[in-house]
């Protein structure tokens, strides 16, 4: 579904990917985790369009997506949550349900779609008048996901949704991302927890310094000491 | 009688004080969107005044081709100098301060052009709405600062429907709190730009046609206008578009007010004096929250 061959991104003189391969095939759920600057975000921006590639091919469903504008990207299904919810502060909750499904593709069904996301999460039903950014953190994950399922995609692009949250909200986070693949939703996830990646995935790449270092099905991952490297910093671990 | 005069004056002041507010709403829209100060939306009024003179005197003599006229004078304005210069500079990626040094260029252009095609020569307009005296229970109110004051009440109330109801209006504060996430739900952000020039420069055209409907139009008068709805823009807090609104009111109250207890020659100074006491204890203005925030 999802094909990346030899993409690199540069922010100047910064290289932060160099030549990365990945693939998601539909259906699946990917984890896409490693440490600190390590170019996980920035994959996701070049999925989605917010930034451009300086080499390598993004393809979906046999599409060249480079140079696209991300406008023309969500069009085709690819929905992007990113890093820190980035709720419109000052829409109410409905107004930025209504602005998730601004894509022509996702407009049509846009007050059924509303139905199921209250009944989802009741909780922002009961806010649905109150301004975005006056919202707690665990709240606006769960309008980031409301958002997510207005725009209706068939890709689904998540980055760092448990971050920040207590344990009970990122059950919550959990329960999103299962409605989303009991839909038939392909999802690309990236976390720097990356045992709750890992175990709610099929596979997984790490991500170190913009390279790909290791990718595996995630059950063998969850145990592979790189993985745990990314979390603890290389040093340590090779001074272990 | 004194309480007659009294409310004539508050009536004369609150008219002028919509004026501004409309002009000032524009500007306030802009900051949020693109955090340019638009110094031109003064002469984006002056040349909704002068389209809604021509459409006015072409329709013989039509109030409402005249507002009609006025409006889209002044959106087509603003949507030619959002492409036609601020675009491509912003494209360019000139630094921001640039583009507001930009924006006193267009107005002195704007001016010139305005000169060139009107005149130089004030032009009177046809008495629009009704002038003689209107007696309502006793007090005499002036039809014309009535109406003025009706129309843009409503085109007001107009713009909260549109920005609380309409997708387009939704779209585009979408992308002035956060442009990246707005494009990441399809929102083409050069469009939500576009928009708002659009929007923001119907309203200064109706402004415009408001104003010359009430002294006279020529190529000049946006300049201190501009100026004044400027003012009122961060007397309200510059980005807020209540404070927009309140802070417009607020200033053309306090000028018509200390015209008539003053002087009618120290009114402008006296407004900027206010504005400086209210910013010396409202530093961010009365609703004050500056330029875009995310
Ligand atoms: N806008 C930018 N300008 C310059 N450099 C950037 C920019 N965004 C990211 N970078 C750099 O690119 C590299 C990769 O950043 P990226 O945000 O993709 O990392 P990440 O894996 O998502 O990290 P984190 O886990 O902290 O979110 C980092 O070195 C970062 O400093
Ligand atoms: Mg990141």
């Amino acid at each position: 579904m999802l094909r990346i061959n030899n993409l690199s991104v540069s922010y100047g003189p910064v290289a932060a990917l160099r030549g990365i391969d990945l693939t998601v095939e539909a259906g699946e759920t990917v984890a896409l985790v490693g440490s600190n600057g390590a170019g996980k975000s920035t994959t996701l921006k070049a999925i989605s369009g917010l930034v451009p590639p300086s080499g390598g091919t993004i393809e979906f469903l046999g599409e060249t997506l480079n140079g696209l504008k991300p406008e023309a990207i969500v069009e085709r299904g690819i929905v992007h949550v990113p890093e820190g919810r980035r709720i419109f502060p000052r829409l109410s909750v409905e107004q930025n349900l209504e602005v998730g499904a601004y894509s022509a593709r996702a407009a049509m069904r846009r007050r059924r779609i509303r139905e199921e996301v209250y009944a989802l999460f009741p909780r922002l039903r009961e806010r649905r008048q109150q301004m975005g950014g006056s919202l707690s953190g665990g709240e606006q994950q769960m309008l980031a996901f409301g958002r997510a399922m207005m725009a209706q995609p068939t890709l689904l692009l998540l980055d760092e949704p448990s971050l920040g949250l207590a344990p009970i909200i990122v059950e919550e986070v959990i329960r999103a991302i299962a409605h989303f693949r009991a839909e038939g939703v392909t999802i690309l996830l990236v976390e720097q927890n990356a045992e709750l990646a890992l175990t709610l995935s099929a596979r997984g790449y790490v991500l170190e310094t913009g390279q790909v270092v290791l990718t595996d099905e995630s059950q063998t991952l969850i145990t592979h000491p790189k993985v745990w490297a990314s979390y603890l910093g290389e040093k340590e671990l090779e001074d272990t | 009688m004194i309480y007659d005069q009294f409310l004539q004056t508050l009536l004369g002041g609150l008219a002028i004080g919509c004026i501004y507010s409309l002009i000032a709403l524009g500007i306030s829209m802009i900051v949020r969107a693109t955090d340019i100060l638009h110094f031109a939306q003064g002469e984006v009024m002056m040349v909704g005044a002068m389209t809604g003179f021509s459409s006015g005197v072409w329709a013989g003599n039509a109030p409402l081709l005249a507002l009609i006229g006025g409006t889209f004078g002044g959106g087509l304005m603003a949507v030619a100098v959002e492409l036609g210069v601020y675009r491509p500079l912003r494209a360019r990626r000139v630094p921001l301060i640039n583009v507001v040094i930009a924006t006193i260029g267009v107005s002195i252009v704007l001016q010139n052009v305005a000169r060139l095609v009107w005149g130089s020569e004030p032009l009177a307009y046809p008495a629009l709405f009704e002038t003689r005296g209107l007696v309502i229970s006793g007090f005499t109110v002036s039809p014309q600062l009535a109406t003025i004051v009706v129309l843009s009440v409503l085109i007001m109330a107009a713009l909260a429907v549109f920005f609380r109801y309409s997708r387009a209006g939704i779209a585009m504060q979408a992308a002035a709190q956060d442009p990246d996430a707005a494009r990441l739900m399809g929102i083409s952000v050069e469009r939500a730009t576009v928009n708002t020039f659009a929007v923001s420069g119907m309203m200064a055209g109706a402004a415009g046609v408001l104003l010359g409907s009430l002294f006279f139009a020529s190529f000049n008068m946006g300049f201190i206008t501009g100026i004044k709805a400027f003012v009122a823009a961060v007397l309200g807090g510059l980005g807020s578009v209540p404070g927009a609104m309140v802070g417009g009111l607020l200033f053309g109250v306090i000028e018509t007010f200390s015209a008539m207890f003053i002087s009618t020659s120290y009114k402008d100074a006296v407004g900027m004096v206010v504005l400086i006491l209210i910013l010396l204890v409202a530093p961010m203005g009365l609703f004050g929250r500056a330029g875009r925030q995310v």
